[in-house]
């Protein structure tokens, strides 16, 4: 995206347009991950997050708002117009996408490769983006289990399923754990089962019982109802690995 | 035992070594200890707590030893009262040594635990247990590697065949001798949360002067980070500017990477754990044992539930026959040849004649009745508990039946104890620990109280069983279940608090080792008979006063109104409701005392025999299960259960009157 404003002063350093463009970037996708509830969001918890001095937002929400990116009340807080939020969906897409690249194609490890991205993110043409997602295979989800939206800016969390929803054999990637309950989430994390994780379904009972998950070498029971906080896409489908263990056991034959 | 003082001692020399066992549950962490320590174990509460540490002393290369056993945890976060224990004895033993036990067939997660063991920097040795185990499950560990990667020694053992123990705590004792140097791994998180770590680890620099237990800095920055609850209060006590900026940090890496930042530092550990483990493992192709087909039947659906039933009923016949058995020769025995003795002796011993008739009864009944329920029920049942408890098949159990405990507010885990109340409630009540809150103790406590134990199992079994037959007997414990259902729905609904969910591991089938069943078994047998054995002395006494003064009558008229009005059964009877709250059972033997005949029928009808037998299973839940209440809930919620069962007993037993003479007559 393109830029007409080319001055902003930020802390006394008068940014190009090129550096102009990553703080508005920046900004736009902090905004859409603290605007979640649809609350419009303080402008200095958006100054704290982005790590701006506050006397220089003013400014850049001016120069966002008048861009028709974001709807700027004085006093009450800031909210993402319709094509704010497209915009920063697709900032997330790069990110989310450089981090897979960093991760699968250079090696990086997967705890570097946020910081790197965040620079990757504001220099990824449309052209490069569609090159990238097709040599990595259309990524669904970031090496940290997050979604990676699609190109007409949809976040998929269609594969993205409960884990009680999960039938028996099905694999799947832990992609979220919907914590409400800090401490539960402390036992499941303590147990291994925490975002990125596979886990196959190996047991499930039937009305609303439990179900024994296998993650890597040991097994878990899991109640129903802290299996729904859990958010997993599936792998591989059911009727796949049963085909593959057939295969397998005609060959030992 | 942890008390400041006393770790300052231990360094003198002479002292004995303090070797604490940490280490993930199911890893063989007690067949450990039982290969360390010798028979002169001792259960102690952590101070305030109720998570019970166990530790023995034993001898090696002429130095004492200390062994404190850590409960198994998965990780040393306070997430759990377990936890919170197993960390603050490590921090606090300063001279102590960790040996954690890592299991080599699950070695990844397990490493997560080693891994934060290493953060507190205290000295540990790792003993590499159950490599034999991996070694079936083509899993084979280059500890030599390990040992390198993470700069403490790592011993390969089997604990079950006593393999490498030996080496273990030599090594163990070279390293506080010295002559091992322990070298921690620094474990790396991720560029920016390094960058963060070090910014708060800075700001406890400047801001703290000391850091409670002695913590680095480093690692204090870290579980601030990770938000853990008990060390944000401990500090917040201290500085609030410090969990402050933790708190502004965290949120920091919460924006950076979009998820909380204790989630994002446990998963950079697991990558760590990950890439250790990947390191020195070699996976080869194998079989699919036998246990492992085994453990598929036992969760399927179709074959889990019949197993299920299988292993119940052949549980229960084994304690109604072989208990009743084993009942009837101690009781023998002891009525024919020891009982004598004693009031024999005892009437040389005092010479009054009403504290003779006093003391030789209460005397006598007490240790009849502990002797009598005790030795044989309570220790088969414990037996076979040890057994399907080490097998791992009470898991299993706990897996298929979450369901149905949840709609009595309990998960799965709750049917362990629960099962234990039909052996004896005593235990089934200190069993209760293994859940997670208070709401759910009480509520899988009050239930306890309503199921009929091996005592009541006697009356339902003599009276009912005995004179009306098999189906009223099954129709007895039909709507004993019913109530026992009913009361958890409501119970469900009255009592406040947080509910959990089952979260719990599945360890793989494994046979069950003798020595720490055995051991096991004489350790709640022996806390059973340090709670039990008193009170039933204590209570026997009392009620052979109250009998021999000549009070009971009085007691018995009092009762009246509800035994004969609403209950409609012989006014005598509540003297023997009286006795049954000592022992269940004694209100059946106080029945042939009291009316001088075997013959029930002489005393009740048919009609008041089913009363009688809901009210004794229902009512009051004898004198030991209500002390156990009061050690392990308190006095107010022991003496609220022990209300609302005897109201709970007088209603059915009342309704169930009332219906009979309806239909009956």
């Amino acid at each position: 995206m393109k830029f007409k404003f080319q001055f902003l002063k930020i802390r006394g350093v008068t940014l190009k347009t090129k550096e102009l463009g990553e703080k508005m970037e920046e900004c736009l996708e902090i905004l859409f991950k603290l605007e979640k509830d649809g609350k419009r969001v303080k402008m200095t918890e958006l100054a704290e997050k982005l790590g701006f001095p506050y006397s220089s937002m003013t400014v850049l929400l001016q120069k966002l708002s008048s861009m028709g990116l974001i709807d700027y009340e004085p006093y009450k807080g800031v909210k993402l117009t319709d094509r704010g939020r497209e915009l920063a969906i697709k900032v997330i897409r790069r990110h989310r996408l450089s981090e897979r690249f960093l991760t699968d194609i250079l090696g990086f490890d997967w705890s570097e490769a946020h910081e790197h991205a965040c620079k990757l993110e504001h220099v990824i043409t449309n052209k490069i983006e569609e090159k990238l997602d097709e040599k990595l295979g259309k990524p669904t989800v970031c090496p940290h289990g997050n979604p990676i939206p699609t190109v007409d800016g949809k976040i998929i969390f269609e594969n993205d399923i409960p884990l009680s929803e999960l039938q028996p054999t099905e694999e799947a990637t832990i992609t979220r754990i919907l914590d409400e309950n800090s401490n539960l989430l402390r036992r499941l994390v303590a147990m291994g089962i925490l975002p990125g994780v596979k886990v196959v379904v190996k047991e499930k009972s039937p009305l609303g019982g439990a179900l024994v998950l296998k993650i890597g070498d040991y097994e878990v029971a899991l109640g129903r109802d802290v299996a729904s906080k859990i958010c997993v896409k599936i792998s591989v489908p059911p009727h796949r690995r049963r085909r593959r263990r057939r295969y397998g056991k005609e060959r030992t034959r | 035992m942890f008390c400041h003082e006393h770790s300052k001692k231990a360094e003198n020399i002479g002292d004995p070594v303090k070797i604490l066992l940490a280490g993930n549950p199911n890893t063989g962490k007690s067949v450990f200890f039982n290969r360390i320590t010798g028979i002169g174990v001792i259960i102690s509460n952590y101070p305030g707590t109720t998570v019970e540490l166990l530790s023995g002393k034993t001898r090696f290369n002429g130095k004492e030893i200390v062994v404190i056993d850590l409960p198994g945890t998965y990780s040393l976060g306070a997430g759990s009262m377990d936890e919170r224990v197993a960390r603050a004895a490590i921090l606090e033993e300063k001279s102590a040594i960790v040996i954690d036990i890592v299991d080599a067939s699950n070695l990844e997660r397990n490493l997560y635990l080693t891994l934060q063991l290493l953060e507190l920097q205290t000295p540990i040795v790792v003993a590499l247990n159950m490599i034999d185990e991996a070694r079936k499950r083509g899993i084979e560990i280059d500890h030599e590697k390990l040992s390198e990667l993470l700069g403490v020694p790592v011993v390969p053992t089997v604990a079950t065949r006593g393999e490498g123990i030996k080496e273990v705590v030599e090594t163990a004792l070279k390293v506080i001798d010295g002559k091992i140097t322990i070298r921690h791994m620094k474990v790396h998180y991720g560029r920016d949360i390094e960058a963060i770590i070090q910014e708060l680890e800075k700001i406890i620099k400047e801001r703290l002067k000391t850091i409670p237990r002695n913590i680095r800095a480093r690692t204090l920055a870290i579980l601030l980070l990770e938000g853990d609850p008990e060390i944000v209060e401990e500090i917040k006590n201290i500085d609030s500017k410090v969990v402050e900026a933790a708190k502004r940090l965290a949120e920091k890496v919460e924006e950076l990477h979009g998820e909380p930042a204790s989630l994002r530092i446990a998963k950079e550990r697991y990558g760590v754990a990950h890439s250790i483990a990947k390191a020195v493992t070699t996976r080869y192709k194998r079989k699919t044992l036998f246990r492992e087909r085994f453990d598929t039947l036992t969760t399927n659906v179709y074959t889990g539930f019949p197993i299920m039933i299988c292993v119940w009923v052949g549980l229960f016949s084994l304690l109604l026959y072989g208990g009743s058995f084993l009942e009837e020769l101690i009781v023998f025995g002891w009525e024919s040849y020891i009982a004598p003795i004693i009031d024999e002796g005892l009437s040389y011993i005092i010479p009054n004649e009403f504290l003779y008739h006093v003391i030789s009864r209460g005397l006598i009944l007490g240790l009849e009745a502990g002797l009598a329920v005790v030795v044989p029920y309570v220790t088969l049942f414990y037996i076979a508990l040890a057994i399907l408890e080490d097998t791992g098949y009470l898991t299993r159990m706990a897996y298929l039946m979450d369901n149905v405990m949840h709609k009595i507010g309990l998960h799965g885990r709750a049917i362990i104890p629960l099962i234990a109340g039909y052996g004896c409630n005593v235990p089934a009540v200190m069993g209760t620990r293994i859940l997670e809150t208070r709401r759910e103790r009480i509520l899988a406590a009050f239930l306890i109280t309503l199921i009929p134990c091996s005592a009541r199992t006697v009356v339902i079994l003599g009276l009912v069983g005995q004179y009306i037959g098999l189906l009223a007997i099954l129709l007895i414990y039909t709507l004993n279940l019913a109530i026992i259902g009913v009361s958890g729905f409501f119970l469900n609904r009255i009592i406040k608090g947080e509910t959990t969910g089952l979260v719990m591991e599945l360890p793989p089938y494994r046979i069950p080792h003798p020595i720490p069943v055995l051991k096991k078994t004489w350790i709640r047998f022996r806390e059973f008979i340090y709670i039990a054995f008193p009170l039933l002395i204590l209570g026997s006494l009392f009620l052979s006063t109250l009998e021999y003064s000549g009070l009971l009558q009085p007691v018995a008229s009092l009762m009246s109104p509800v035994v004969v009005g609403i209950l409609g059964l012989p006014a005598l009877t509540g003297i023997t409701l009286f006795f049954g709250i000592l022992r269940k059972e004694m209100t059946l033997e106080m029945l042939i005392v009291l009316f001088r005949t075997t013959d029930f029928l002489a005393i009740m009808n048919i009609q008041q025999m089913i009363v009688f037998t809901i009210v004794v299973t229902l009512y009051f839940p004898c004198i030991a299960t209500f002390a156990v209440l009061g050690k392990e809930l308190g006095l107010k919620t022991a003496i609220l259960i022990a209300i609302s069962t005897i109201i709970l007993a007088i209603i059915i037993g009342g309704i169930t009157n009332l219906i009979l003479t309806y239909f009956w007559t």
